[in-house]
């Protein structure tokens, strides 16, 4: 297993589309999941009286009649293999608190399943305003995940009847939503599933035959590992910075992009301090040279713990990084108990760093659906609005556009403990000038 | 017991303040503090630099408003830790109903 590339996949999808069934199935059917616990679920199964494939159910601790029952699973961070990869399943809860941690932390999803039900009048819910499927949709791309399969899910429900034309139906509506976001539609394949039953799961079954299509497990062989990006300027964003006796100041942190070498000058922003680097080391050992994906630690010459912080980013002394006075976003309000107006002032939460920010202008309110404007300058934004808006940091804060530097161009808006937005930098309109 | 909470997991990023600090030496630390309800799942270590390790916890809590923020100021005042970060968070399931 250690040879394969690995890639975290994210599992996410409005309440109630079958997420956790289609997980608990595949992780049975993979064997994942011991034999044990997979006959504890059929022998409850037959209990209900509902038959075998009930058991899949229980694979996830959705009802709570099932959890009084005391069965015991575990599923967070599983891990599982393809012929080509490894993979680490983090299955999203429903919770918008945590969508923060997932803008900002370094473990990124690198792929998505995004399950969406194929009953009439489910996918409706999920794929409409408010639904979560839209918002997953555009927060999947926020999180810099670029490959997608998306599982049409509850194809054998009796509505359905596993047809062709429900299929269809709902296929147009999936295209709609993932091209407005942004997603390349040949690139996210749709796959009627059953959860439930296991069609196309892992193998076709009997039930989709005018599918010919891939199931789930081999589209997953279809996703890529993406090069680092070690071509571009370097962007080092600083987790923390130490003193150490005999070695001096030693930030940390990962290199977003581009290359660091040992004996390069190099510029920290925003505290504008520049610095050689002495040496550097990842997994305590020496190198000479780290690049894009590297963990490291460094040691850096002319420059004192006291004059650099987490937050700051590291960059070439000809290209530093941007530090940004006012810059145009796209947001989603993912939660807030009233209105957002122009003048509000959360915090914004960046790579490693976070400073308070005004919201100050609603350039346009924009349909999610379709990327297209539904209103310009709104008087105000509420939860599941996607919107154009101006954003000033109230202190000098190291920014990057979405599309020159995901890593570094997407944020979180917070206030009073909850994630209020998540969004990418568009534009940025000025900078700082810290001469 | 009867619980009808949800059980997530939280993978939590801790750079302690300063070298020498491993998995080994962090956990009991993390044992102690944690608030009812939490508990370490895992926790393991990546060396980094000149001494410094960085520490994966996996910390189990209930799905509950403002219970990872809890989670995190309790490790947070540890003055072992210098900076904290969960990067994920994953539903689980747990052995509820024993």
């Amino acid at each position: 297993m250690a040879d394969k590339p690995h890639l975290n996949l994210i599992v996410a999808g409005h309440v109630d589309q079958g997420k956790s069934t289609i997980i608990g199935h595949l992780l049975v059917d993979l064997k994942v999941i011991d034999e044990r616990t997979i006959d504890k679920f059929a022998e409850e199964s037959e209990k209900t009286g509902k038959g075998d494939t009930f058991k899949y159910a229980w694979v996830m601790d959705n009802l709570k009649d099932e959890r009084e029952r005391g069965v015991t699973i575990d599923l967070a961070f599983k891990k599982f293999e393809t012929p080509k990869f490894d993979f680490t399943l983090i299955d999203a809860p429903g919770h918008r608190d945590f969508i923060k941690n997932m803008i900002t932390g370094a473990s990124e999803a690198d792929a998505a399943v995004l399950c969406v039900s194929g009953k009439p009048g489910e996918t409706e819910i999920a794929i409409a305003p408010g639904g979560q499927s839209r918002e997953h949709c555009f927060l999947l791309k926020t999180l810099g995940v670029k490959q997608m399969i998306v599982a049409v899910n509850k194809m054998d429900a009796n509505e359905v009847g596993y047809k062709k034309e429900r299929y269809e139906e709902v296929k147009v509506e999936v295209e709609k939503l993932l091209k407005g976001v942004g997603w390349d539609l040949s690139k996210v394949p749709i796959i009627p599933v059953s959860g439930w039953k296991g069609d196309n799961l892992i193998n076709k079954g009997d039930n989709l035959d005018w599918y010919d299509g891939k199931t789930i497990y081999q589209a997953f062989d279809d996703f890529e590992v993406e090069a680092p990006p070690v071509d571009k300027p370097l962007r080092l964003p600083l987790q923390d910075v130490y003193s150490i006796t005999g070695v001096g100041t030693v930030p940390v942190g990962r290199v977003e992009t581009g290359t660091f070498k040992v004996g390069e000058k190099v510029i920290i922003m925003p505290s504008n301090a520049t610095a050689e680097v002495k040496s550097i080391e990842s997994h305590h050992v020496e190198m000479q040279q780290a690049s894009a994906g590297d963990n490291i630690g460094f040691n850096l010459r002319g420059v004192d713990k006291k004059d650099i912080r987490r937050g700051d980013v590291i960059g070439p002394i000809d290209d530093p990084p941007k530090v940004v006075k006012e810059f145009t976003a796209q947001i989603i309000v993912v939660h807030h108990p009233t209105a957002i107006a122009p003048g509000y002032t959360p915090v914004i939460h960046a790579h490693t760093s976070q400073a308070a920010a005004t919201i100050t202008e609603l350039v346009s309110k924009l349909d999610a659906r379709t990327g297209g404007v539904l209103e310009e300058k709104p008087k105000a934004l509420k939860t599941g609005d996607a919107a154009i808006v101006k954003i000033q940091p109230l202190r000098p804060l190291c920014l990057e556009t979405f599309t020159e530097y995901p890593q570094m161009g997407r944020f979180a808006l917070r206030d009073m403990g909850t994630t209020i937005a998540a969004g990418v930098v568009k534009e940025i309109n000025a900078e700082w000038d810290l001469k | 017991m009867i619980c009808n909470l949800k059980i997530l997991v939280a993978r939590m990023k801790i750079l302690p303040n300063g070298p020498g600090i491993n998995a080994s030496k962090f956990e009991p630390l993390i044992i102690d503090i944690l608030p009812d309800g939490a508990k370490i799942r895992q926790i393991t270590e990546e060396p980094i630099a000149f001494g410094l390790f960085t520490i994966f916890a996996d910390v189990e809590f209930e799905d509950k408003p403002g219970a990872l923020d809890v989670v995190e100021e309790c490790i947070n005042k540890l003055e072992q830790v210098s900076e904290l970060e969960t990067i994920a968070v994953s539903n689980t399931s747990t052995g509820v109903g024993e």
